[in-house]
């Protein structure tokens, strides 16, 4: 038989499997329930929580683009293990916060607690459409991941789109059935899963092709200019701005996707803080993951990729002697990263969807119109980012960050709402809508950045300053200051 | 809760400081190739080490507040304790939903 039936076979039996698991894990709950659907009636464990957690990170991003980075860009790579280290830190004061709140109040999104404090639809109707764009951002950077992985795995005989269409709607199908029990139970199938392929193809790798990490890294050197393995000298692929305003960015960015809020609402304040926690290791596994794009180089021909994200494929193909089984398994792995990725988030796109922007505009809705809307909102979301992932063009870093730019600017109206009693609506609206703007105009249409900073971070530094100025320029009411005081003091 | 409030200071200071050993201008004294430490060049061995102290230095803030405690102070740092059932009586009223434990 030859290797790519193999790899096909083995590949559909994860898929079969992590569809069962997904489905298998709503049996016996409330299909009807929108708290069921949206936080589990807020009861998810802690192993569970932390799978969750984890499979957002450890996504086709750092699965192929961690490589990919290393492999083309050398020590910028490193920005990857920082911010994984760094993004989740703040939780430990903010989310037990998000989740007493989430408690008392009955909330369900990032919107709904910005909504109470800011007593502002508008505010929310545009956290709404944001985060909506940013996760399809996302998305199609996962279900990229996943096509690249079928296609090159199978060796070009299953097509890009069908790849894409198998894996995708596979998740599609679990999320609207079980809702974020679903995503949950298959994260830690999926996160176990990559975590075990990750590593043993690293160890091979790395002494297979080099005999040892030391080996490696003195090859590295010897076959890339001297500024590969630092940031910032005249040969470095990121300058000393970029780096640290990129890192800087998908820090606060991490903490404001608002599927972390939906998450928080699903657990208990001492869970959160273990989660937290145990966060920083999944930053350690990652080290291995960067080591295989490390261990390409000069071994993989740089014309021989069409994009450098293809590395760890490539790899595969070439590099582990075409066994079917191997292709399998490893494909199973990347898949396995990718999905779990995209659950969470089609789970949060479908939930904001449904919660921030239609609830808002159209009060009233029963229980059940809105679970309707948000399973609706699963398949258009994701029909959405399959058409992007499919026809758009864009390497998967550039995807992420150009979400993380988005998503960031709603920092200063969450940290205002808990932690600053005089933040008022209007500054949190102009400033939100500033920052969007000023980042949007920087990624996409000015050449050139000042001091090369992210574009993410320009518009959170005219954010806050919109959103400071007015707020104290138009001094809340005393009655909106005592609202904003029973936020902070929470 | 004066105790809390100075943990939750200490945890911010603890948050600013490592992200500053990762971003420029501290990130300047690691980040160069020589020494190769476990194999790593010196700028990737700085971020694998500050992690390492990270995971180490989150263990102890846990551990300090919650290490020691009875299950029924579990939430105890949140200032509206009042308006919170303890942990164990949570447990048993919601047992059925509890995935995962």
């Amino acid at each position: 038989m030859d290797a790519w039936v193999i790899a096909i076979i083995a590949m559909t039996v994860y898929l079969v499997f992590a569809f069962a698991l997904g489905l298998l894990a709503g049996r016996g709950r409330s299909f009807f329930s929108v708290s069921e659907y949206a936080v589990a009636d807020r009861g998810l464990g802690l192993f569970v929580m932390w799978f969750l957690m984890g499979g957002t990170i450890f996504s086709a991003f750092a699965f192929l683009g961690g490589p990919g980075w290393a492999y083309s860009k050398g020590a910028a790579a490193f920005y990857i293990l920082a911010y994984a280290a760094l993004g989740l830190l703040p939780w430990y004061v903010i989310g037990p916060k998000v989740a007493r709140l989430g408690a008392q109040h009955n909330y369900f999104t990032m919107g709904d607690l910005l909504a109470d404090r800011y007593r502002s639809r508008a505010l929310v109707v545009i956290v709404g459409i944001v985060s909506v764009l940013a996760f399809i951002q996302y998305l199609t950077l996962q279900i990229k991941g996943m096509a690249y992985v079928f296609n090159v795995l199978t060796e070009g005989h299953i097509p890009i789109w069908l790849g894409a269409l198998l894996a995708y709607g596979i998740v599609v199908v679990y999320v609207i059935t079980s809702g974020v029990r679903g995503a949950a139970w298959s994260d830690v199938l999926q996160a176990i899963l990559m975590l075990v392929v990750a590593w043993v193809l690293s160890v091979y790798l790395v002494s297979h092709l080099h005999g040892g990490i030391g080996a490696m890294f003195e090859s590295v050197a010897r076959e890339r200019p001297q500024d590969f393995l630092v940031i910032g000298h005249p040969g470095s692929a990121m300058s000393a701005a970029a780096y640290s305003s990129a890192i800087l960015v998908s820090m606060v960015g991490f903490m404001m996707w608002p599927h972390l809020f939906t998450k928080s609402y699903t657990t208990s304040e001492r869970r959160i803080k273990l989660t937290v926690v145990a966060y920083p290791l999944f930053a350690l596994f990652l080290v291995p993951v960067l080591f295989i794009g490390f261990a390409a180089i000069g071994v993989v021909p740089p014309d021989a990729l069409d994009s450098s994200d293809q590395v760890l494929p490539y790899l595969i193909t070439h590099e582990l002697g075409g066994s079917g089984l191997i292709y399998g398994l490893i494909g199973a792995g990347a898949l396995a990263a990718a999905m779990s990725s995209a659950d969470a988030i089609t789970h949060g796109a479908s939930v904001s969807a449904g919660r921030d922007v239609v609830a808002p505009l159209k009060p009233n809705l029963t229980d059940r119109t809105q679970l309707l809307i948000m399973r609706v909102a699963v398949v258009l979301v994701g029909a959405a980012a399959y058409y992007l992932a499919i026809f758009g063009a864009q390497g998967l870093i550039q995807l992420l960050l150009g979400a993380y730019g988005a998503i960031v600017q709603f920092a200063p109206s969450v940290y205002g709402a808990l932690f600053w009693r005089r933040g008022t609506r209007a500054g949190a609206i102009c400033g939100l809508l500033v920052g969007v703007g000023v980042n949007f105009y920087f990624q996409l249409i000015a050449d050139g950045k000042p001091f090369d900073l992210h574009a993410g971070l320009l518009g959170l530094v005219a954010n806050i300053v919109v959103f400071v100025a007015l707020s104290l320029l138009v001094p809340p009411s005393d009655e909106d200051a005592a609202h904003g005081d029973r936020f902070v003091k929470s | 809760m004066a105790h809390s409030g100075r943990l939750t200071g200490a945890f911010v200071c603890f948050t600013v400081a490592i992200t500053l050993v990762m971003i420029f201008p501290i990130y300047g004294f690691g980040n160069q190739v020589e020494p190769y430490v476990l194999g790593m060049p010196f700028s990737m061995f700085w971020v694998v080490f500050w992690i390492t102290v990270e995971f180490f230095a989150v263990i102890a803030f846990f551990l300090h507040e919650y290490g020691g405690e009875t299950s029924a102070n579990d939430e105890l740092g949140s200032p509206s304790t009042s308006t919170k059932a303890p942990p164990a009586a949570n447990r048993s009223a919601r047992s059925g939903s509890l995935a995962g434990e």
